[in-house]
């Protein structure tokens, strides 16, 4: 029986070679499309999970006494006071905040690296493949270092050798390398090259031993068979005692990656599902292509199912027979379905920066890939199954089976459906191309463009001077500065800022930042009233304060008022006009500038002629290793920096892009095959109005029109759809494009050409059968 | 082995309410060789697939072999059918994807016949019908009348007890039509029952019987002499 079904089915495919064509093809680019997503959304999923503990690692953050989040930062002796005070706490780590960028040489070599200081249990909390040396102890000796199989690699022959051996750190002291460790290919975002003692930081850093400063992370590893509702319940007022009114509370190690984002609960998880509804609305529209061309085709297949029918057969079998179809055309489609996905592999991992690997994958991915082909074959076959199934035999031979109005009606709400999905995905591609657009091309009130960020490690801190005079001298670079910020992220806000006439209950919160002479000039800004700064006088403080922060200090002439910031009092010296500072996600805040003092900034920005960059980039190095040798030269473009800011933005506007491409395509190939059919029906109609004198362009406007109306619906139905949605994801974006109405226009213009297309070239084809061939058929 | 008291049978579409049997009542006995005529649309039809147990009726008694069958559901009709039925169509009804072979084979698939012994039954009817040398050939290869004797051979590789022929010939050129109503003949002789619609008078003859219809009612029954 079963082989039976076999051979049929393959002597199916085989006779209607259009219809399996399209059915296989538009399958095969939705499972495509649904597993690349899939293998996305496990591996976004399974980042950082790999480590053993991983069910009882817990990363600490702070909430405020009104419950709202703080943050990861963390006082940095908690870790001690933990470990002592709570039992269920079975081990706790430091770790610095921020991956820090070193400089290491050895004999022959000067490079930057970047990594961590993290404290004792680090190494025995999280999973390491160790290469060489003891984790238990790697860090517990002043002036160790533990280092990747990498960074291993770069300064010595083998790993081996490197153990024992020492570095030279920031060229100042050196570190002995005790440990060699190796991340392999975990999917993992812990990407340091090394890692230092956390106690060798607090040592050096009174500052960082005090209660109020936060800033470090601290991950806890509790006992097995802790209650961590417990656990929270004791850490909640444990930080009374030292800083008043912050809770500690936990989250699950694992968690912490697609979750990041504490306040508002979104991150990453945000675009998990997203793409999850993606995958899954493109899974849909090539499964109701395979129900609409199989129910479609059954008419061809009546007689079939008549004579099984006659011999017998029940509709159990029947529906089993239709099942076991879908099943095995989708196995193939899955098969091809995954050479395709091996080929597009590298280009999907490149685009999203994951390293997936088909021959990597765990069993359980693999069991869940067959299942939802399998369950895709089924939901796709059932409907044709039980339709076809239910056909009586006497119909049959009558040959008196007409579609029934309620499947020609599931039918085109089929059609419509798809259409719709596709055009919700095109109009949003466009609307999120056009936003994007926007953001990176806007003005944003300073010029990113030919802007160099130089990154001023230790003895350029010193020699700044020298090196701005230095740096002015070459004919390509035309200003100077050095500011605390980037000018490009997020950044703390205080309300520790006093002008004359603010009142006790005035809140106002501002960002602030410490500049030096030259900013305006050098970034571009444009003055509203007053100067540029100019003194780096600690004794004569100029500030500069932006329009917003003018407006919230309510000053008519602030230049000239005195103001202060975290106690550092001092002069307005001008007002620059607002400019974006963060991303275009966030209003303008109001910004004060301090200039310099005693301030040591690790960053010069330098403005430079863009005819003759490559020669000006050598020139700053020469200067650069001339003032700094023990140090490599290092800089980043400002405006790809900008870019950057949006990138999650860009690699999703990327995907959707693709994955619209092929919905459409997909819908279409449905289309197609419904036309056919349509067509095969209706041609002894067609050939009859041939026959009465109807032109080749009456007879496909006749058959187009059905189909077109669809899909003018589907419009109908998609564009508020669309709007809804994009009107939503515009409003994250303090500055955004007006919902540009031209995009549902265009998408729609654009679906119903490509659907013409689809559709007439069938009905041109029918419509130009000599009519007495087609009424002869039959 | 067949007896029908007042069947009746009524269509309705949108606009009307067909009755294509009204009251009908006959006999058919077994190894008798029952030929029914009538012009179009008298019910010949809607008769012999409610007789074939593929549809139902709206009223009256079927008894089949000694059983009450009208109302029985239509899991128990596809039983009964592929166990004591065969049919034969005007049109042949091949599955043009399957082979001779695998045309007639399908028939003991569904009766659940193992496959060693499947092989054996189906050439020896194959053989029977004088086709063996088309098994592995598809429908479409074939002639009509060639076409004709593979659905009798399927008809017949269940050794059913009854076997109904929807005008049989009514496709066929005279020729081949007269060796498919030969074939018939020889059925019968061999014990077969058959039932035929035609609307030939001359194939109506090869019968020992002859029910005349119209309006889906019985007008005559005529003895035939070979009977
Ligand atoms: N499925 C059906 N729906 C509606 N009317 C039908 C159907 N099948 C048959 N009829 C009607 O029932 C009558 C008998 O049809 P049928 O048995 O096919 O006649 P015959 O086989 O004698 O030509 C006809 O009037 C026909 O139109
Ligand atoms: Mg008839």
């Amino acid at each position: 029986m079963i082989t039976n079904y076999f051979k049929l089915t393959w002597r199916n495919i085989k006779a209607n070679k259009v219809l399996s064509f399209l059915n296989i093809l538009g399958l095969t680019s939705g499972l495509f499309c649904f597993l690349l997503i899939y293998l996305w959304i496990s591996s976004e999923n399974s980042v950082n999970k790999y480590h053993e503990n991983n069910d009882t690692l817990y990363s600490a953050y702070l909430t405020t006494s009104d419950g709202a989040e703080y943050g990861y930062g963390t006082p940095s002796l908690l870790y001690k006071e933990l470990k002592e005070k709570i039992p269920e706490i079975e081990s706790v780590t430091a770790m610095s905040n921020n991956d820090r960028n070193y400089t290491f040489s050895n004999n022959n070599k000067v490079l930057k690296q970047s990594g961590k200081y993290v404290s004792e249990d680090y190494f025995n909390m999280f999973s390491f493949n160790i290469l060489e040396g003891n984790a238990a102890t790697a860090l517990s000796s002043p002036n160790t270092i533990a280092i990747s199989k990498d960074m291993a690699e770069l300064f010595f022959d083998t790993v081996k050798s490197a153990v024992g051996q020492s570095l030279t750190f920031e060229n100042s002291k050196a570190l002995k390398i005790s440990m060699v460790f190796d991340l392999g290919s975990e999917n993992t975002t812990e990407k340091s090259d090394f890692y230092l003692s956390f106690d060798s930081l607090l040592a050096e850093n009174d500052w960082m031993s005090e209660w109020k400063n936060f800033g470090t992370n601290t991950f806890v590893q509790l006992t097995k068979g802790a209650d961590v509702k417990q656990v929270e319940q004791k850490l909640k007022p444990f930080l009374k005692d030292y800083v008043g009114a912050f809770a500690i509370e936990l989250q699950p190690y694992g968690d912490r990656y697609l979750y990041a984002d504490l306040e508002n609960g979104s991150g990453k998880i945000e675009y998990v599902r997203l793409f999850g509804i993606i995958a899954f609305l493109i899974m849909l529209i090539a499964s109701i292509n395979f129900m609409n061309l199989a129910s479609a085709g059954s008419m061809k297949r009546a007689k079939e199912i008549g004579i099984r029918k006659v011999l017998g057969a029940g509709k159990g079998s029947l529906i089993g027979q239709f099942l076991g179809e879908a099943i095995l055309l989708s196995l193939s489609s899955l098969f091809f379905a995954l050479i395709f996905i091996a080929l597009a592999l590298p280009l999907f991992n490149q685009i999203t920066d994951k390293s997936i690997d088909l021959a990597n994958l765990p069993l359980s991915t693999w069991v869940m890939v067959l299942l939802i082909t399998l369950f895709t074959g089924i939901l796709s076959g059932s409907y044709p199954a039980f339709l076809l199934s239910s056909f009586k035999v006497t119909d049959i031979f009558k040959k008196k089976i007409e579609t029934s109005s309620i499947t020609k009606l599931i039918r085109k709400a089929l059609v419509v459906f798809q259409f719709t999905i596709s055009v919700v995905f095109i109009s949003c591609m466009l609307i999120i191309s056009k936003q994007i657009d926007y953001v990176q091309n806007k003005d944003i009130g300073f010029e990113r463009e030919s802007l160099l960020a130089v990154t001023l490690s230790k003895d350029l801190q010193k020699n700044y001077n020298a090196f701005k005079t230095g740096a002015l001298q070459i004919s390509g670079v035309s200003s100077v500065t050095k500011t605390s910020h980037i000018l490009l992220g997020a950044y703390g806000t205080s309300p520790e800022v006093i002008w004359n006439g603010k009142t006790d209950e005035d809140g106002s919160l501002f960002t602030g930042m410490v500049g030096s002479m030259d900013f305006i000039k050098t970034y571009g800004a444009k003055l509203h009233m007053g100067r540029d700064l100019i003194h780096n006088n600690p004794d004569n403080i100029e500030y500069l304060i932006n329009e917003s922060a003018m407006k919230q200090m309510k000053m008519e002439n602030p230049v000239g008022q005195t103001i202060s910031f975290w106690g550092n009092s001092g002069t307005i010296v001008g007002v620059v006009k607002d400019f974006h500072f963060s991303s275009l996600k966030e209003s303008i805040f109001p910004l004060v500038i301090r200039s310099e003092g005693y301030a040591e900034f690790n960053t010069a920005f330098i403005k430079y002629n863009s005819d003759h960059v490559q020669q000006t980039l050598a020139s700053l190095e020469t200067l650069h290793t001339e003032l700094n040798p023990a140090f490599p030269f290092e800089y980043k473009f400002m405006d790809s920096e900008y870019n950057k800011l949006y990138k999650s933005e860009s690699t999703f506007y990327t995907l959707s892009t693709f994955f619209s491409i092929l919905a459409i395509l997909i819908s279409c190939l449905g289309l197609f095959g419904l036309v056919m059919f349509t067509a095969e029906q209706r041609t002894k109609e067609i050939g009859m109005r041939k026959v009465v004198g109807a032109s080749v362009f009456a007879i496909t406007s006749l058959i187009t029109k059905d189909f077109i109306k669809l899909i003018l619906l589907g419009i109908v139905i998609g564009v508020p759809i669309a709007w809804y949605f994009m009107n939503k994801w515009l409003a994250n974006y303090e500055y955004r494009i007006d919902m540009p109405w031209w995009a549902f226009i265009a998408t729609g213009g654009l679906i119903i050409g490509i659907a013409l297309v689809t559709v007439s070239f069938e009905s041109i084809k029918i419509a130009l059968v000599n009519p007495v061939k087609s009424l002869k058929s039959d | 082995m067949i007896k029908i008291s007042n069947l009746e049978k009524y269509f309705t579409t949108q606009e009307y309410k067909t009755i294509a049997l009204n009251k009908i009542s006959f006999e058919v006995k077994k190894g008798e060789f029952v030929s029914i005529m009538g012009p179009s649309g008298s019910g010949k039809s809607t008769l012999l697939n409610i007789l074939g147990l593929l549809d139902d009726a709206d009223g009256g008694s079927f008894i089949f072999n000694d059983e009450e069958v009208i109302n029985y559901k239509e899991r128990q009709r596809a039983h009964l059918r592929k166990h004591n039925i065969g049919f034969v169509f005007q049109s042949f009804n091949l599955i043009d994807e399957l082979t001779v072979f695998e045309n007639v084979e399908l028939a003991l698939i569904y009766t659940g016949i193992k496959k060693s012994e499947r092989k054996g039954k189906v050439d020896e009817v194959l053989e029977r019908m004088q086709i063996m040398h088309r098994r592995s050939h598809f429908p479409t290869q074939l002639s009509g009348g060639q076409q004709q004797r593979v659905a009798v051979a399927r008809a017949l590789v269940n050794e059913p007890k009854l076997i109904l022929a929807d005008e049989p010939t009514g496709n066929l050129d005279s020729k081949t039509g007269n060796e498919v109503m030969e074939l018939l003949t020889e059925l019968n002789n061999q014990g077969s029952t058959i039932i035929m619609v035609t609307h030939s008078e001359h194939d109506a003859k090869y019968g020992n019987r002859i029910i005349r219809m119209l309006d889906g009612e019985k007008v005559t029954e005529s003895l035939l002499s070979n009977y």
